[in-house]
């Protein structure tokens, strides 16, 4: 085996394996020659100012964000958002590109004093086209008076969902006037996608 | 060895439709000067919440982006929303 430098010019260079070119330097950038793979044994890949282009060049393939964080969810009313004190407010979400998927944990220690229908506060704004009508799934819940929450149905443009329950042929909102207690406890594992 | 916790808000961004304040508070773990370990916090700020309490820079942002036009389009919104949850408490 044999590595060497093929003699550059004023416009292209390149590092060749047994003679063959492995990787080119010219104008339009470094490129790898076909079957060859770039491995990072130690390091990371630092695309941070563009993104990597995944299975094509459009716009539609640019994997351009990717984020783990925490978030403090929190519940309020449509009428009047109210408070709680929370016991526990756990949230942790990724973001890959647009796509959000987040989990959370809410623990009431008493009754939220908010009004209307129940919202629930997300780490970022979901997308205001119809495809940002995302969701989640309750995980647990406990001590709800009446109808708990089955789902949080998700809405464009803003940045929280609505808590709902499976009313048999449709569905309802929970009133929060009446739907909290001692230690009224819910967990979501929501997907949305981002504005 | 000197180990400290430092915190910064690191993102501020105007996002959607009625201009939405996303604030991301980034946390460094710094050892010696080197960065060890890094983790992010998030929250949005939406045109009719109070923002007294957000680091300054983000007050300002809310306050150039949070206009009147702004806040009344996004009550109405949340109002024309509203009507439809309520209608089915």
């Amino acid at each position: 085996m044999t590595v060497s430098v093929k003699a550059p010019t004023s416009t292209t260079g390149s590092i060749q394996l047994n003679g063959s070119d492995v990787l080119t330097i010219d104008s339009s950038g470094i490129t790898l020659a076909t079957g060859k793979d770039l491995t990072l044994s130690s390091t990371a890949l630092d695309a941070s100012a563009s993104g990597i282009y995944l299975g094509g060049t459009a716009s539609a393939n640019l994997l351009d964000d990717y984020e783990e964080g925490t978030w403090t969810p929190t519940l309020s009313g449509t009428s009047t958002a109210g408070s709680a004190t929370y016991t526990t407010q756990l949230g942790g979400y990724v973001k890959i590109g647009k796509q959000v998927i987040a989990q959370c944990f809410i623990h009431l220690s008493g009754t939220h004093t908010g009004t209307g229908a129940c919202k629930v506060s997300l780490p970022f704004v979901a997308s205001s086209s119809s495809v940002g009508y995302g969701g989640a799934t309750v995980t647990y819940k406990s001590n709800w008076v009446g109808n708990g929450p089955d789902f949080m149905q998700g809405e464009a443009g803003v940045d929280f969902g609505y808590l709902r329950y499976d009313n048999n042929t449709t569905m309802a909102d929970l009133n929060l006037a009446t739907a909290t207690t001692t230690n009224t406890t819910v967990m979501l594992i929501i997907n949305y996608q981002a504005a | 060895m000197a180990i400290e916790k430092t915190k910064t808000i690191d993102k501020i961004e105007v996002v959607g439709d009625y201009k939405h304040i996303h604030v991301r508070e980034r946390t460094d773990i710094v050892e010696d000067g080197k960065v060890i370990s890094t983790t992010y916090h998030r929250w949005v700020i939406a045109p009719n919440q109070d923002h007294s309490n957000e680091h300054a820079d983000v007050q300002a942002m809310c306050q150039q982006f949070h206009t009147q036009e702004v806040k009344d389009a996004y009550a109405t919104f949340l109002a024309e929303q509203q009507a439809l949850e309520l209608a089915n408490v």
